[in-house]
């Protein structure tokens, strides 16, 4: 019984040490992608659903490698070094903090190994980090932007009171975003207060809905991620009528796609998910094959509203947009 | 000759840490047959770089859950600590003196844990989920979300400074593991711990202040994660306000593979840094054989079940093999 047991393992061990090591072998390029988003970030479904057709269509072999924690950037530079010693033929990562990946992506390109960065960048752009080139959004002008869009209804003279929600305190995207949002509601001169509420949706519905029974002066919640779609909910528990707050925020996951159908967010900024995750590979793969040049791309700042959104929700349900 | 050898063996089958180390060993030699690369001598620094940090904060989990209690604030106060030594150098306090006393409040912190469970009698789970909260809340609200800039004017090679592919910290932890084992296994107060752990009011009625020994072990608890969390902000040279977020689950998950039960009064010294390596083995491994993330919780899951269906199987051998 226990020779099987062992002989089973053993025929276990060699089965996986093959099929890992013989898909490893068949395809032409390895690459890795690596983020600092949590494994239950919806968002990054469309990112890897991008960058998994890609790699489909070149026979590329591509991974990407998510932490466990949100934000643990720690982990993250970690899996890079890890990818490192591994030495795949291309790297794309996000770049969430100014300074800690700045040794690490001058060692790969050092060794040889393109890095492209997608979705968060050095605030510094090119002139703070070796990546060769970013895909994704401008952050700051997409967070200005959004503010602008949100409150182009508002009578003149008249000042609101906003509720920032930011999901990601210290990260470097988030932070990017709310900094053009603030700045626009500043400018404008209406008033406003930073929410924690971090990126679990349902720990943000309660934080935002507790927000606005607390403050019911406020006028409009701007979220810098998705949770634009807990602010719905909660507005919807609270009694509030379809479009009596202004709200809008980040990104097209289907709870904020419902609640656009429903009136209560008027809009949302897409930055186009799909082509953060295809773009890179099709760009390692150009680069490898034909010694082209890395390129920039601003993967936009596509509104989402009623008018639109039917179109959007049939696409997203194919994890697209 | 041949009874020599069956003695051996049976010392080596009665090892409290013998479950685990044969799990480490089976994963290790799965990714090296799946990936060589797995054993090159970067990734063997890799892993080597980032295990003093778990493995520092699991070593006092083990300890004060050896004498019968949790804590689960330990990630939050890996991030207060050098968050407040961080704050006190850019208010003006030398490098030195500005980590001692960030090292002291998390000592406090610690002792504050501690007063709190034994003063008013409730569960340890309780104090330390809400210090979790607490100061995890506490470390977002001094940094407003940025986080302080590493300060310049701080030495790190102490620490983390790196010697071939090894780093300071790796050393740390093997002098901390030394001095833990010795104080368990060779000290009256290792023996304290295993009698508060293992039967409080029999030990009180030996004459042991239970509490003090309890008192004492979240103390060390609290210090070691902080102490922990300066050697991954050196390492990294930031501070961040989300260092060690979920990091208690990993330390007490090292702890239970090692051997250690969850009701206190058992659990060995070795048997969690065996337990911190398979941890942060299979994270590491995962990425080298280039396997989606997803599978880490499901690999950790299973070694925790195995651990400790393994550790009271090899327990009930070994009480047969004695007699």
């Amino acid at each position: 019984m226990r020779k099987k047991l062992a002989l089973l393992g053993l025929v276990g061990i060699l089965v996986l040490g093959i099929m890992f090591g013989g898909v490893a072998l068949a395809a032409e390029y390895q690459f890795t992608f690596l983020t600092h988003a949590g494994e239950e970030n919806s968002f990054w479904a469309a990112v890897y659903r991008g960058a998994q057709d890609a790699a489909d269509q070149l026979g590329v072999d591509f991974v990407m490698i998510r932490v466990k924690e949100e934000g643990d950037l720690a982990a993250q530079l970690t899996n890079f070094k890890t990818t490192l010693a591994q030495k795949p033929d291309g790297i794309i990562t996000t770049i969430p903090d100014p300074v800690m990946f700045d040794e690490v992506i001058q060692e790969a390109i050092d060794m040889g190994i393109p890095v492209i960065c997608s979705n968060t960048d050095d605030p510094e752009g090119a002139e703070g980090n070796a990546r060769l080139s970013y895909i994704g959004q401008d952050l700051e002008q997409a967070g200005y932007f959004l503010a602008k869009e949100l409150t182009k209804d508002v009578p003149e003279g008249e000042k609101y009171h906003f509720v920032v929600s930011v999901g990601g305190p210290g990260l470097v995207w988030a932070e990017q975003r709310a900094k053009g949002i603030t700045t626009y509601l500043e400018e404008a001169g209406h008033t406003y207060e930073r929410l924690d509420t971090t990126m679990k949706m349902d720990v943000a519905q309660s934080r935002i809905q507790a927000y606005l029974q607390s403050h019911p002066e406020t006028k409009g919640v701007i979220t810098v991620e998705y949770n634009h779609a807990s602010a719905a909910k909660a507005a919807k528990n609270l009694g509030y009528e379809p479009g009596e707050l202004l709200i809008g925020g980040f990104d097209l996951i289907p709870e904020v796609l419902a609640e656009i159908k429903s009136g209560y967010i008027n809009l949302t900024i897409d930055q186009q998910p799909y082509l953060q995750g295809y773009l890179p590979v099709i760009q390692l793969c150009l680069m490898k094959e034909y010694a082209l040049s890395a390129w920039d791309v601003n993967t936009g700042n596509a509104v989402v509203d009623a008018s639109n959104v039917d179109r959007v929700l049939e696409l997203s349900q194919k994890r697209v947009r | 000759m041949a009874q020599g050898l069956v003695n051996v063996l049976k010392k080596i089958i009665l090892l409290r840490e013998i479950s685990s180390l044969i799990m480490l060993l089976v994963v290790v030699l799965v990714f090296f047959a799946i990936s060589p690369l797995f054993l090159s001598q970067e990734n063997v620094a890799i892993i080597l770089e980032i295990i003093p940090e778990l493995g520092i904060v699991a070593l006092g989990v083990t300890m004060l859950m050896i004498s019968g209690e949790f804590d689960l604030s330990v990630g939050s106060v890996f991030a207060f600590c050098p968050i407040m030594m961080t704050m006190f150098v850019t208010w003006g306090f030398p490098p030195l003196l500005s980590v001692i006393i960030a090292l002291l409040m998390t000592m406090l912190l610690g002792a504050l844990n501690g007063f709190i469970t034994l003063t008013f009698g409730i569960p340890s789970f309780i104090t330390t989920l809400g210090a979790m909260l607490i100061w995890r809340g506490a470390v977002l609200l001094i940094t407003g979300g940025w986080p302080p800039p590493f300060p310049a004017e701080m030495s790190t090679g102490i620490l983390v400074g790196r010697l071939g592919i090894l780093r300071a910290s790796i050393f740390w932890y093997g002098a901390i593991t030394v001095l833990l084992w010795f104080v368990l296994e060779r000290t009256d107060f290792g023996n304290w711990i295993f009698a508060t752990g293992g039967n409080q009011p029999s030990a009180r009625a030996m004459g042991i202040d239970t509490h003090r020994v309890k008192f004492t072990n979240f103390m060390l608890c609290s210090l070691l994660a902080g102490f922990a969390g300066l050697i991954q902000s050196f390492r990294l040279a930031t501070t961040l306000p989300s260092m060690g977020t979920g990091l208690e689950m990993d330390a007490i998950a090292a702890t239970v593979i090692g051997g250690t039960a969850l009701s206190g009064g058992v659990g060995t010294v070795i048997g969690t840094v065996i337990g911190a390596f398979l941890i942060r083995v299979i994270d590491n491994g995962l990425v080298i054989i280039r396997a989606p993330s997803y599978w880490f919780r499901v690999f950790i899951g299973i070694a925790i079940i195995l651990a400790v269906i393994l550790n009271s199987f090899v327990r009930e051998r070994a009480k047969k093999l004695r007699c």
